[in-house]
């Protein structure tokens, strides 16, 4: 059976892009936000990584990762942030809340394959 | 020469040979001194004369006990001792008369043997001489001190056989003895210093390269080689110093980056790879730019050291972005050759662009992502790639960032831009905005005139000389099409313009052009299809895009035609939807198409993308006080400007426009 990942970005077309970097190895889900996320992760307890951008509308990837390590079962599942924002601190912050790495955009596809891969193999 | 060279040793002693030679020469010496109890017991035993051989033996281990204290030289000593010996063998044979007399001569052969113990032929040899000289002198002066029988000539000779027999493979282990065992430390010095030749020479070619090198450990620390080229590129490193310590030297926030992109490599979540790629690689220095590339150094994961490979590519930048100016600067040039009052008129519109967005400053993103989507629009049909790029850097980080740029991320386009105005205005001088008439149309004019035309008719004509013919604007987007449709590997697009010899005001129309253009690359990138999709689709493969411009009493109507695949209402509609709009009718639709960042375009590209384009062409119509409408189906689409003759300022008045099966779009948008 293939592994979930939820794919969290406000923007269609990263969330395209990140789509066409997976292939057909992963079962996709989308969501445009971080409350978009957890209704999302809500109906797919089972999800294996989640892929993360940090600056969305309603909820950003910061106030995801700390509703995220509130929820036991839910703090479990890794997330990788991906975005363009380089600031020190802030990785530092989302490293705190529990997110595993940090990827730039604009992105390899090669190497974000390469990272679901290793992540939700080693999950 | 070769055998004095085999017998005689090289002047320098090691250290090494030293202190062996002085412990054995010790050695040797105690062995001797056991020689003088030994002696007197024999000369008892066989009634010789103990206490002379007391006296005898003692003052021969005289010899050996001086030099041992005395002689600085080691190897002296050795020689001593190997004379020394075959004295006592002599006192051995002589106080040894009786039945083994002839045995003791065991000694000189044992102790000869023995002699290669001090690695030196010269001690052999010089015992040998001394057993031979003994022999032959006492042989002739006091034979019983020898032999216990009346020796012939030939049985001395026998003995010196054996001498000479033993003395050559003696000489040989001592030899060898030296140069394999006692030698070893010239031959470890030899192969260090063959090694730090080595050294030198591989150095001498790292520290020549255009390229620094230094390992760190897998914790950061610094290994303390390092080229040349690193110390001077950053300077050389405190004692102690981590490798990110040492890049906070130079530059903190790279040094930070570093740190914690690091912490990704070691945490080992990331392929490493990956991991590896996030590293921060570029650092500007304020006389350099240097890549940094990282690599590990072992066969296998987990690596201990990793190999930091530094290039100076502050050359090869400087030459990339002089070839880019170098060409843009040419294709202003002949811009300005073949179109000097549209190429003005394009470098005042961005000029004002620019100076828009210093001046819209922080808060009005729609604003502002408009301003510099229409730059870069311009700039790509100008060819001025460089600007293009920049306004794309922007325009990614204000989709991500959702806001403003700060000022300081204008520089680099606004340095940009202000380089190229500056060529344009040089090259055009201060000759002010001209009107250009050619050859043609001053011959009709004159004509005119002669014929003595209505004054209204002529003065009809001197006006529209004030307009540009917008064939010259279409030759320009017919060549960009092109361009953009190899680009995209679309295949040879043929375009056809339809300019019906309509004029336009250039003054006032020249934001039009600017986001003309957006209809004209939206035509290629999202309407026309690959040749290989058309063929499937029962078209013919070559693409054909359609530039129309037609008049009348009171409206001007530029069409984009294309006959590529139409619009994909669906996905309008989710983005319409993402975005809030309303998306109940066709109308609906079409309004949401003309809207700032509705795009359906899977990725985001050069060519376009953002959704910014159709709301940027809205807007600037609408400004002008006309309106867009657009048809669409899978034969094609139509995107049509209708103007009116004389600009207006905005109206605010709706004026549905009867144009085919087209929707007016201003009211919905309102």
């Amino acid at each position: 059976m293939s592994k979930k990942i939820l794919v969290v970005d406000d923007s269609l077309m990263v969330r395209i892009q990140v789509r066409k970097a997976l292939g057909d190895g992963f079962e996709i889900t989308d969501a445009v936000d971080g409350l978009d996320a957890l209704e999302k992760l809500a109906a797919n307890r089972d999800t294996a990584l989640i892929i993360c951008d940090v600056n969305m509308p309603k909820m950003n990837g910061i106030d995801f990762l700390k509703s995220r390590a509130e929820d036991a079962e839910l703090a479990r599942v890794p997330v990788v942030m991906l975005t363009t924002e380089g600031q020190q601190t802030l990785i530092e912050h989302a490293r705190q809340l529990g997110a595993l790495a940090w990827l730039l955009k604009p992105f390899k596809p090669e190497n974000l394959l390469a990272v679901a891969r290793k992540i939700t193999a080693a999950a | 020469m070769k055998l004095l060279e085999f017998l005689v040793l090289p002047p320098e002693i090691s250290e090494f040979e030293r202190r062996y030679l002085q412990r054995v020469n010790r050695v040797a010496l105690a062995f001797f001194a056991l020689h003088v109890p030994v002696f007197v017991l024999v000369a008892w035993a066989n009634r010789t004369g103990p206490w002379l051989a007391l006296a005898l033996t003692s003052a021969v281990l005289a010899g050996p006990a001086i030099a041992v204290h005395k002689l600085a030289n080691p190897r002296t000593v050795s020689v001593v001792h190997g004379i020394a010996a075959m004295f006592f063998g002599g006192l051995l044979v002589h106080f040894g008369q009786g039945p083994l007399q002839i045995e003791m001569h065991f000694y000189f052969f044992c102790l000869l043997a023995m002699c290669a113990v001090f690695g030196n032929p010269m001690v052999i040899l010089a015992g040998a001489a001394t057993v031979a000289l003994h022999h032959l002198v006492v042989w002739l002066v006091l034979p019983k001190s020898v032999f216990n029988y009346s020796a012939a000539w030939w049985v001395v000779a026998v003995h010196a056989a054996f001498v000479v027999l033993e003395s050559i493979p003696a000489c040989y282990i001592a030899r060898s003895f030296f140069d394999n065992v006692i030698g070893l430390e010239k031959i470890v010095q030899a192969r260090t210093a063959a090694l730090d030749a080595r050294n030198r020479d591989m150095r001498l070619l790292l520290d020549n390269v255009r390229q620094g090198f230094l390992t760190i450990g897998a914790d950061g620390s610094l290994a303390k080689e390092r080229s040349a080229a690193v110390d001077r590129w950053l300077g050389a490193p405190a004692e102690g110093d981590s490798w990110f310590d040492y890049l906070g030297r130079v530059s903190q926030s790279f040094a930070d980056g570093s740190r914690a992109a690091w912490d990704q490599v070691r945490r080992d979540v990331l392929p490493l790879d990956v991991a590896l790629d996030l590293m921060p690689h570029t650092l500007k220095l304020a006389g350099a730019h240097l890549q940094l590339d990282y690599r590990p150094i072992g066969a296998s994961e987990p690596y201990e050291h990793y190999l930091v490979v530094i290039t100076d590519v502050t050359a090869e930048l400087a030459r990339e972005q002089a070839e880019i100016e170098r060409r843009e600067a040419m294709e202003v040039f002949e811009r300005i050759l073949n179109d000097r009052t549209g190429t003005e008129s394009f470098f005042d519109e961005g000029s004002r662009i620019v100076a828009g967005l210093t001046k819209a400053g922080e808060g009005d993103l729609p604003l502002v992502k408009r301003l510099v989507h229409t730059l870069k629009g311009n700039a790509t049909l100008f060819g001025l790639d460089s600007v293009a790029t920049l306004c794309h850097a922007l325009e990614d980080r204000m989709a991500e960032e959702d806001r403003t740029p700060p000022p300081e991320a204008y520089g680099a386009l606004l340095e940009r831009w202000a380089r190229l105005a500056g060529d344009v205005a040089r090259i055009v001088g201060g000759r002010g905005h001209g009107i250009e008439v050619d050859e043609a149309g001053y011959v009709t004019l004159e004509k005119a005139v002669r014929r003595r035309e209505a004054y209204g008719a002529l003065l009809e004509r001197v006006h529209s000389l004030r307009y540009e013919p917008v064939t010259k604007r279409f030759a320009q987007f017919a060549e960009q099409a092109r361009r953009i449709a190899l680009r995209l590997d679309k295949g040879d697009l043929s375009v056809i313009i339809e300019d019906n010899g309509v004029r336009i005001d250039p003054g006032t129309s020249a934001s039009l052009w600017a986001s003309f253009i957006h209809a004209v690359r939206n035509a290629v990138d999202h309407g026309i299809e690959s040749p290989s999709a058309r063929v499937l689709a029962k078209k013919a493969p070559r693409g054909t895009l359609v530039l129309r411009a037609n008049e009348d009493e009171d409206r001007i109507v530029l069409e984009v035609v294309d006959d590529g695949k139409g619009i994909d209402w669906g996905a309008v509609r989710e983005r319409a939807l993402e975005q809030g709009l309303p998306v109940a009718t066709k109308a609906d639709l079409e309004a949401a198409l003309f809207t700032d960042g509705i795009s359906t375009a899977a990725s985001v590209t050069d060519i376009s993308g953002r959704g910014i384009g159709m709301g940027a062409l809205a807007h600037d119509v609408r400004a002008l006080g006309g309106q867009v409408t657009v048809e669409s189906s899978s034969a094609g689409t139509t995107v049509r400007m209708t103007l009116p003759r004389e600009p207006a300022p905005r109206r605010e008045s709706v004026r549905p426009v009867a144009a085919g099966r087209g929707v007016s779009i201003e009211g919905a948008h309102n």
